[in-house]
């Protein structure tokens, strides 16, 4: 069964289709079964509904996809682009760096949206921030990181 | 220079006791301070170069923050 109504999905390629002009491609990090088999340590409840959602997500746009990576078959990937935890989704649009955001758990209630403005941030390749906050930012010496805990509402 | 993440606080029970993460939205800066609640764009700013010693970058000509304060997504679903 569809995790997006036809109501959404409708929304959704409407907004892509006005939005998304250049290809971006979401990775998911995630675990898959083996034979049906979950390892010990290894277990990630969300992650099928993760990969399942993404999937319909992708598919309402033929600019947007998806890359599916296991988090241990791939594990030097992983470690490569940060990546601490699954499920994991990173954004990257065509050319450029992968877009310097993370979404960690399944996206859902109010991420699906921050997920979807995210992907269209990155199609556009601009920032939707303040002038004043990225001129700010641009001249920044010192990593920043931020964590933003949510729950799904 | 900056990395967000969203985290669902359920799923990471570790990572949010960690935090001590009670309420969301709840903000933490390169581990070391936290923002509550959701704030608009210029007061996380604030925070975030006061967190980096850096709040010289912020620009005082550039007056109070825009008032989107209640900034929250808005639905691509029209509802």
């Amino acid at each position: 069964m569809p995790l997006l109504s036809d109501q959404d999905r409708k929304a959704l390629e409407t907004r892509f289709k006005k939005d998304v002009k250049r290809d971006v491609t979401m990775t998911l990090y995630t675990v898959r079964n083996v034979g049906g088999l979950i390892l010990p340590g290894r277990e990630c409840p969300t992650c099928p509904q993760t990969e399942q959602f993404l999937t319909e997500v992708a598919a309402a746009s033929k600019h947007v996809h998806l890359t599916v990576k296991d988090f241990f078959a791939d594990a030097d990937d992983a470690r490569e682009h940060g990546i601490e935890r699954v499920p994991c989704i990173t954004i990257q649009a065509e050319d450029d760096d992968p877009a310097n955001v993370r979404f960690y758990g399944i996206p859902a209630g109010y991420e699906v949206l921050t997920l979807i403005e995210d992907i269209i941030a990155a199609s556009k390749g601009t920032s939707p921030l303040q002038l004043t906050t990225r001129k700010a930012l641009r001249r920044l010496e010192t990593p920043v990181h931020l964590q933003v805990f949510v729950t799904p509402t | 220079m900056v990395q967000a993440e969203v985290v669902e606080a359920q799923e990471f029970p570790g990572l949010s006791q960690t935090y001590r993460v009670q309420a969301v939205p709840k903000t933490i800066i390169n581990g070391v301070a936290e923002v509550l609640g959701a704030v608009n764009e210029r007061a996380l700013l604030q925070r975030v170069l006061s967190v980096v010693g850096r709040e010289d970058l912020l620009d005082d000509k550039a007056g109070p923050a825009a008032p989107d304060a209640e900034s929250g997504p808005t639905s691509i679903f029209g509802r």
